[in-house]
């Protein structure tokens, strides 16, 4: 047999190793079995110097590095995971120690579902609120598909029969149950004080139409490409979206800072199902310079942005301020609260023990204003929306009583737990082929070390895809 | 001979790196992320440049 020569054989192996490493790339670019799995370790070896399936966790300004762990010192931090196609499920397991039941007693995780609202599908990871009200509230445990349901021995329910007196935890009211708790609908009419920016209105609709007159204003302060449109979406409580409206720019796409009336939109559905409507106001930057409707159970969830001074009405006990306008620094009034904005683009956060609804008076506009619960211009507007999130903001003197979906963190000793949360990833975008993810202490103080964060996406294999293809 | 040695080993070396190189930016181009995720080129194309030098100073 013919001896191999020196050049021959480098050739050979050169080229074995070449392509065993553009087999492996193939490989998990395809994902052929349909599970990707990556860890995160801040502390790890990066011997091939590659980006990674997970991580990193950043912005830099909210990570710090103290002894040999990542510390979260800002909340909350993002991170990414690698997706060379669509997946129907991620699991994320995080290892972290330092949860504080008096200062950060909550740790979550989320996916980002909406790019543009900059909107995350949030899990739990650990909630020690919980943990402590497992302890002393009256206990059923499996009910409802493994639901924990917490009654207080001792509440202090001072609030309108209709409204939510239950907390959850990763879980919600039964949506039938929502239904039947439906006001009836009287006709008014009603205007709403001017409204900046990207809005998500409520509105419970039980017999007459749904009915909006929406005016925008465009500000002119970005350079956006194509300008900025306005879109409004309408989504039932199932969050099916019903009807969609564009609104295209006028062609400026200068930021001249001139503010141009962009005309209005008129919502009217006479056609709707008794139900809780969420009506998505993308306006970007722009004014919603007037909101007019005849609908009387209208609320925005979580989130406003006012333009203009007004009065407003929460269920929440916890309100978190902020302006980016030098004008709108002053006081705000919180229930018995006087919160002062002394800086512009600073969080400033107001608690109060007060029952029943809050009121927040504004004596200037450009303010945006965070609630955990809804806020609403009149009283009558309120309606039963969904539960109260189990929050350390929370006045459990309120509730009377919790539904939780939870199981403990493992303790791994040494103070670290393992906590695990799964996501639906069906209807979630990918960004640069990864999904985005956040670790979020809604409290943070000190903050908490991480040491690992390990992902798994699992969906469809190669072999299932074919044989959907050809209906095998 | 030692030279000669030197000579054939840089010489497939630089060429087996040149089509590497070419192969995986290729992927990347066709699949972002598929190599970059896993490895950093910047490594290759340091091995690379050492390569040529090889192949250029065993030539002389």
């Amino acid at each position: 047999m013919k001896k191999l020569s020196l050049k021959l054989k480098l050739r050979i192996a050169f080229s074995l190793v070449i392509g065993l490493a553009f087999l492996f790339f193939i490989y998990q670019a395809i994902v052929p079995f349909g599970c990707l799995k990556g860890e995160y370790r801040p502390r790890g070896l990066n011997f091939w110097g590659g980006q990674k399936i997970v991580g990193p966790l950043g912005p830099s300004d909210r990570i710090s590095w103290d002894n040999e762990y990542l510390r979260l010192i800002k909340s909350p931090a993002y991170f990414s995971v690698f997706s060379p196609r669509e997946f129907k499920q991620a699991k994320l397991t995080f290892v972290y120690r330092n949860l504080d039941p008096a200062g950060q007693p909550i740790i979550e995780t989320g996916v980002l579902v909406d790019e543009k609202l900059w909107r995350f599908a949030t899990r739990g990871l650990e909630n020690l609120i919980l943990e402590k009200l497992m302890n002393t509230w009256d206990k059923q445990i499996g009910i409802d598909n493994g639901k924990i349901l917490l009654t207080n021995p001792d509440p202090l329910l001072k609030l309108k029969s209709s409204w939510p007196q239950t907390a959850s935890y990763q879980t919600d009211y039964d949506p039938g149950y929502l239904q039947s708790a439906l006001p009836f609908d009287t006709l008014g009419d009603y205007a709403w004080p001017q409204l900046r920016g990207d809005q998500q209105i409520l509105a419970a609709i039980n017999g007459l139409p749904l009915r909006f007159e929406f005016s925008f204003s465009d500000l002119n302060q970005n350079n956006q490409a194509g300008g900025d449109p306005i879109a409004i979406l309408i989504y039932n409580s199932q969050n099916e979206l019903i009807s969609s409206q564009e609104m295209i720019d006028d062609g400026s796409e200068t930021a001249s800072g001139e503010i141009k009336d962009r005309g209005g939109w008129q919502l009217y559905r006479a056609d709707l199902a008794p139900d809780i409507y969420r009506i998505e106001v993308r306006a970007n930057d722009d004014i919603i310079s007037s909101i007019k409707t005849t609908n009387t159970h209208v609320v925005l969830q979580n989130k406003a942005w006012l333009f203009s001074p007004a009065n407003l009405l929460t269920d929440s006990s916890v309100l978190r301020v902020k302006t980016p306008n030098p004008d709108s620094l002053g006081k705000i009034v919180f229930a018995d609260q006087n919160l002062v904005l002394e800086k512009t683009d600073v969080i400033y956060k107001a608690t109060t023990t007060e029952l029943g609804l809050k009121n927040i008076n504004l004596t200037a506009g450009d303010i945006f204003l965070e609630v955990e619960g809804d806020i609403a211009f009149s009283a009558d507007a309120f309606f039963l929306s969904g539960s109260k999130k189990l929050t350390a903001d929370l006045n459990l003197g309120e509730i009377s009583s919790v539904v939780a979906k939870y199981s403990e963190p493992e303790d791994l000793g040494d103070g670290w737990r393992r906590a695990t949360a799964v996501f639906d990833l069906s209807g979630v975008n990918r960004v640069d082929n990864r999904y985005k993810f956040m670790l979020s202490l809604p409290d943070l103080t000190q903050g908490v070390e991480i040491k690992s964060i390990r992902a798994e996406l699992s969906g469809q294999s190669l072999g299932g895809k074919i044989k959907k293809m050809f209906n095998l | 001979m030692k030279n000669n040695l030197l000579n054939t080993i840089s010489c497939e070396l630089f060429y087996a790196l040149t089509g590497a190189i070419i192969l995986f930016i290729v992927l990347e181009i066709i699949k972002p992320l598929s190599v970059l995720t896993y490895f950093n080129l910047n490594y290759l194309v340091v091995l690379w440049i050492i390569s040529a030098a090889l192949f250029i100073f065993s030539k002389k």
